[in-house]
């Protein structure tokens, strides 16, 4: 076994690595991978020191939620859009814009009510003047930007909430005979609170299924909720930097896609999806009226990979898949009728399934 | 290609295969070696204790073939490379930089892999006193007679069935066709016809009680056979055991091999001869006609010779 490997290694960066003793540094060697980036090899190597960095930023504005930040970062990393659901006031819309802040993208939010138009989301023509002549320009909607915070999605019409969906789908904007792409990176961060439902829209199956994630924001605990208080009554409001640029995200998202998968890990995640379906006897069978669609094993794969990249990991573990799970799965899972009647959760049905896989 | 990968693990896969060979060749000692000691115990041949060993050995080469995953047996001994290592072999064609990395980091980790690791040396060590221990009972058992210790082998297994018959009711020594000296020879009452020359306890060979009557052991088979010679057959004379063969073209002759002392060959002595008013007028009436009829044949055979 100690026979030599004949490995292509270039030069060496400083890579951050942390122990029980706190952080030390650690010479690592750059792989040379001819066709590979530069730029992609560089994010690489600092991935970890990326998310730890961001979680750090966020630690100053947001306390707490790591979990729900990981997730969030889990839907960007993997150009998707998640969808953010809680009780008014755990701070969502602020996880959001700091989110934005830190990594420099431009962020843009629409407070979404039931006169809200398909038009104040895409953009409309408007009659402009130029040199004695009255042409039409378009004017660019809120959806012209990296991240799109669409506040209390589920109380706009279907037909506004239908608007985002071409933009979610395709990354582009049809208005009249033109079709306008999108920046990128595009996203779309959605959300909903689960009580006020008089007067709301329930986002259609087909729209939530657009959504990587549903991630549950929870009540904070009494030493989070203490920080927040500390945070948010002193003299100054706290304030983050910039961690990464436009180019440094789309790096992290070509590499999310470059994380290796083993057919036994796939395979896992395969089975939890079709265990979903209602199909053969089982769990699925006895709580559910649909299960998940293909798209969602391919939601899970990719959410697995964001996750391991973003711990630092060069391979996808059944941890990811577990973890991963559920914000991938239960938005789309259809609960039948006794299941509802016994108030059993989508959360529920995914750890039974869980179980048996 | 992840050549680094597919290497390391085609040198585990050889040490894997040579430890399987050592394994299945101890297996298969231990159960030869049990056979034998049971088939002597039976009086038969340890030779025949080639055979389960040999369907042993095949079914545990087979079994091993199907169940020896490489990438699992160095998983259950490193769990660190558990998923690593899986990644890294299933993605072997994969060539970009978290693919590289991951392989770097896999051979790195494999370098720490020790041979010794995949021998199971508690299985091994028990494995190995099982044999010597076993090769010992075997040897000791050739070497001393079991019946010398007054060891009754039969007589246990007779018991046995006995208690079983007494308890069930169901007549195993019968029904299984065991049977027993005093048996045998109420069986060849029925079976033995006119014509036959030898039944189950009736032969022309002298058996392990010596005399003019045929004993147990001697003659040929159950059936009725017109050859009266038969295969060489082990026997007593005067306590001393010796080898006999008879050779169906020597006519008469036979050839009786001491166990300890040289070979001796020659023609039937005159005063062998018997006569069947010397036979002790223990057996059943029926048989006297039988008998009758088999020493006439044998004094024709001797007078013809002369």
């Amino acid at each position: 076994m100690k026979k030599g490997f004949q490995s292509k290694i270039g030069g060496s960066i400083w890579k951050m690595k942390e122990t029980n003793e706190g952080r030390e540094k650690e010479q690592i060697s750059l792989i040379d991978i001819p066709n590979e980036r530069e730029d992609i090899k560089r994010v690489y190597h600092k991935m970890k020191d990326i998310y730890n960095d961001i979680l750090y930023e966020m630690k100053r504005v947001i306390a707490g939620q790591e979990k729900v930040i990981e997730q969030i970062l889990v839907a960007i990393f993997t150009r998707n859009h998640a969808l953010l659901e809680g009780f008014p006031g755990l701070g969502k819309t602020l996880m959001i814009s700091t989110l934005s802040e830190i990594m420099d993208l431009d962020f843009k939010r629409i407070q979404c009510t039931p006169d809200l138009m398909p038009s104040d989301i895409t953009g409309t023509y408007v009659v402009e003047e130029r040199d004695g002549r009255k042409i039409f320009k378009f004017e660019k909607g809120p959806v012209f930007t990296n991240i799109l915070l669409a506040d209390e999605i589920n109380r706009a019409t279907p037909k506004t909430q239908s608007a985002l969906l071409e933009a979610m789908q395709e990354r582009q904007v049809s208005v009249g005979t033109s079709t306008y792409p999108l920046d990128k990176p595009f996203f779309v961060l959605a959300t909903q609170n689960p009580i006020e439902m008089e007067g709301t829209y329930p986002l259609p199956e087909a729209q939530t299924d657009r959504f990587l994630l549903k991630i549950l924001v929870d009540y904070p605990s009494m030493e989070e909720e203490d920080r927040i208080v500390d945070l948010y009554t002193g003299e100054t409001v706290p304030k983050t930097r910039k961690i990464i640029g436009k180019e440094k995200l789309l790096a992290i998202q070509e590499l999310t896609r470059k994380i290796p998968i083993a057919n036994e890990v796939k395979e896992y995640a395969l089975n939890i999806v079709t265990k979903t379906r209602p199909i053969t006897d089982g769990t699925a069978k006895k709580y559910l009226d649909y299960g998940a669609s293909p798209r969602a094993t391919i939601g899970l794969v990719l959410a697995a990979k964001a996750r391991a990249l973003i711990n630092g990991r060069n391979y996808v573990s059944k941890e990811d898949i577990r973890e991963m799970a559920y914000p991938v799965l239960r938005h789309r899972l259809i609960l039948n009728f006794e299941s509802e009647r016994k108030g059993i959760t989508t959360d529920d049905v995914i750890g039974e399934i869980l179980k048996e896989v | 290609m992840n050549d680094p990968i597919v290497s390391r693990l085609n040198e585990v896969k050889k040490l894997s295969w040579k430890i399987h060979a050592f394994c299945v060749i101890l297996n298969t000692i231990i159960v030869f070696l049990a056979f034998a000691i049971i088939l002597r115990f039976l009086g038969i041949p340890a030779i025949i204790a080639l055979c389960p060993a040999i369907i042993y050995l095949m079914i545990d080469v087979i079994y091993r073939i199907h169940r020896t995953n490489v990438i699992r047996s160095i998983v259950i001994r490193y769990p660190s490379l558990n998923e690593r290592l899986q990644t890294a072999y299933d993605n072997r064609n994969v060539r970009n930089i978290i693919v590289e990395s991951l392989v770097k980091d896999v051979s790195r980790r494999m370098d720490r892999i020790w041979y010794s690791s995949f021998l199971d040396t508690k299985e091994v060590i028990s494995r190995t006193i099982l044999t010597v221990i076993l090769v010992f009972i075997f040897l000791s058992i050739n070497f001393i007679n079991i019946e010398d210790l007054g060891f009754n082998f039969h007589g246990l297994i007779r018991d046995f069935l006995d208690q079983i018959e007494n308890l069930t009711g169901f007549d195993i020594v019968r029904d299984n066709g065991f049977q027993w000296e005093e048996e045998e020879k109420f069986e060849s009452k029925n079976r033995v016809d006119e014509d036959t020359l030898g039944g189950k306890s009736g032969g022309e060979l002298p058996g392990i009680n010596e005399g003019p009557i045929p004993g147990f052991g001697g003659g040929v088979g159950e059936e009725s056979n017109p050859d009266i010679y038969g295969e060489a057959s082990s026997a007593k004379i005067a306590g001393k055991e010796i080898d006999m063969e008879v050779h169906p073209e020597y006519g008469g002759e036979i050839e009786i091999k001491d166990v300890e002392e040289e070979e001796i060959r020659g023609k039937f002595s005159r005063n062998l001869k018997g006569k069947s008013s010397e036979i002790p007028e223990q057996d059943p009436v029926w048989a006297r006609e039988l008998i009758r009829k088999y020493f006439q044949s044998l004094q024709n055979i001797l007078e013809e010779e002369e």
